[in-house]
């Protein structure tokens, strides 16, 4: 019974995140890889952006350089390295901004969806129908912060099942993490549906 | 040129890019892995306790109401504080300010700069107050915003003793140490200053608290300790782990002296006010002792007389625990207890 259930569930879930084409007389499934790829590079290059920041010094320009390097893997998979300089550049200033004000006013974490709405903003331009860019520029905020606060969540988790404080530290590392693989996927769900005349990572 | 575009765009296409974020994530994660690792370190190491007398730890005890006079005599007692010279020029303090509450709920500034008046006069040319109850990550709670509240910022910069407020959340104040004896294998996240200064004097006071009973000299180095580590202490207090752990912090730290301002107590409750928790003045003390397990052991008595509600059984297994890893003496017949008034 499970296993007739199961698949019928996740099938819809399973089609959303790996859209297939039909060509000639035959299904064949594409683009799935992209999903994971885009992902992956949200993941990586946040990771590193934090890491990197490290050794500029403490929460600023950690969040500068995760938040820049987000929209540089967002612009090299779109093929468009101006834009991922401008969203790089954009994204850094303006989360070292939000960092200082938020010194002051509720809390410095206000830099990751303002940037990620910079990203956002910056982002759109790679994509060519205008729903796309409206929906991209609404959704990147939101996923960055969700992907964010997941991050974080996921990472003291797991800290409080190991038992590691070494892993509890790193739990804004986690959430910057959540930021880059959320917004990624959704860049790269956004371009897959909504712009499917010129789907992301295809553009020239 | 051909070469290198096409290298370039092998490595840009969707294949090349999967590889490169592979291999990246791969490094980065072994990095990572890495560098848990090796910067996970034995505890530092510190001189044996200066501050014996036939082979015994000594603990003064000082009854009096003038503090300075007071502190002047149980130095006296304790035989100076050259022992504590000759290990460097700089000290640090480490206080109680866990809420804006005044004292007895934290360290009075008057007394820390009472300590720092005598660290000085015994040849140390500078002295500092370490505290770490907040972090940068949220405007309400910046680092300092207790000591800022109870007056103690201001008043110890203007009496020359300067405030060092540390974000308790950024992974990069804190060294990573563990030591083998511990029984929970896992290392212990310190902060950074506290781990490389030569001299820690720890300034305590006398309080019950809510989950481990007591504390004075040993559980207020949560203090000391990053913010992920209190929490994941405070996630599992129903397991008793915290009577353990709190050793763990103390063990961390091992301040060179300890001196204890029981001049007030905090009874019924804490660590902060509320909650049926009492003040009880004219208790009168102070208490000076290189052995933090002595002071802690002296002062739980102290706690049992003016508290009915408290017993020694509630504090003996974080001294039992402390005692078994060296860090002093839980039983007081094998420390010598030298009580004066001044």
């Amino acid at each position: 019974m499970k296993k007739v259930v199961r698949p019928v569930f996740l099938a819809p879930i399973w089609a959303f995140l790996s859209p297939t084409k039909v060509s000639g007389d035959e299904t064949q499934q594409y683009r799935r890889h992209s999903l994971l790829l885009w992902a992956l590079a949200g993941l990586s290059f946040s990771a590193l952006g934090w890491i990197a920041g490290g050794f500029l010094g403490s929460w600023a320009p950690r969040t500068a350089c995760a938040v820049g390097a987000t929209a540089i893997a967002l612009g090299l998979l779109n093929r468009q390295p101006r834009i991922a300089l401008v969203g790089a550049v954009s994204a850094a200033i303006v989360s070292l901004a939000a960092v200082q004000i938020g010194e002051f006013f509720f809390s410095p974490l206000l830099a990751w969806p303002v940037a990620a709405l910079v990203i956002g903003l910056v982002g759109a331009l790679a994509f060519r129908r205008r729903r796309t860019r409206i929906a991209f520029i609404i959704g990147a905020p939101l996923l960055g912060s969700a992907g964010f606060l997941a991050g974080m969540l996921a990472t003291f988790l797991a800290a409080m099942q190991l038992n590691d404080s070494r892993v509890a530290a790193q739990t804004m590392l986690g959430g910057a993490v959540g930021f880059g693989v959320l917004l990624m996927t959704g860049a790269a769900i956004a371009g897959r549906w909504l712009d499917a005349t010129r789907a992301a990572g295809e553009m020239s | 040129m051909n070469t290198s575009s096409s290298s370039v765009s092998s490595l840009l296409d969707r294949r090349g890019f999967l590889r490169l974020g592979a291999g990246v994530v791969a490094a980065a994660s072994a990095a990572f892995e890495w560098g848990c690792n090796l910067t996970t370190r034995s505890c530092k190491s510190v001189p044996p306790n200066p501050f014996v007398a036939a082979g015994k730890p000594l603990l003064v005890v000082v009854e009096g109401e003038d503090l300075r006079a007071m502190l002047r005599a149980g130095i006296e007692a304790l035989g100076g504080l050259d022992p504590l010279a000759r290990l460097g020029r700089e000290g640090i303090f480490r206080g109680n300010y866990v809420a804006a509450q005044p004292f007895p709920v934290t360290t009075a500034p008057e007394f820390v700069l009472a300590v720092a008046a005598e660290l000085k006069r015994a040849g140390l040319s500078k002295t500092s107050l370490f505290d770490a109850h907040g972090t940068r990550l949220g405007a309400a709670i910046p680092p300092e915003h207790i000591l800022r509240r109870l007056g103690v910022l201001d008043k110890l910069t203007q009496g020359g003793v300067p405030v060092l407020a540390r974000d308790f959340s950024d992974p990069d104040e804190f060294v990573f140490v563990q030591n083998p004896a511990w029984p929970i294998a896992k290392p212990v996240a310190v902060h950074r200053l506290l781990d490389a200064a030569p001299i820690v004097v720890s300034l305590p006071v006398v309080k019950r608290h809510v989950w481990v009973n007591f504390t004075c000299a040993l559980k207020m180095h949560f203090g000391s300790v990053s913010m992920a580590d209190r929490m994941l202490v405070h996630t599992k207090v129903r397991s008793g782990m915290m009577h353990q752990r709190l050793v763990h912090f103390a063990d961390t730290v091992r301040p060179q002296l300890n001196v204890v301002d029981a001049r007030a107590i905090l009874a019924h409750n804490g660590p902060g006010l509320g909650g049926g928790a009492e003040v009880v003045p004219g208790v009168n003390k102070l208490i000076l002792s290189g052995d933090m397990v002595a002071v802690d052991a002296y002062c739980a008595r102290l706690m049992a007389q003016h508290d009915e509600t408290f017993t020694l059984d509630m504090v003996a297994p974080q001294l039992r625990h402390a005692a078994d890893l060296g860090l002093g003496k839980a039983d007081l017949d094998a420390v010598k207890v030298v009580e004066i008034s001044a």
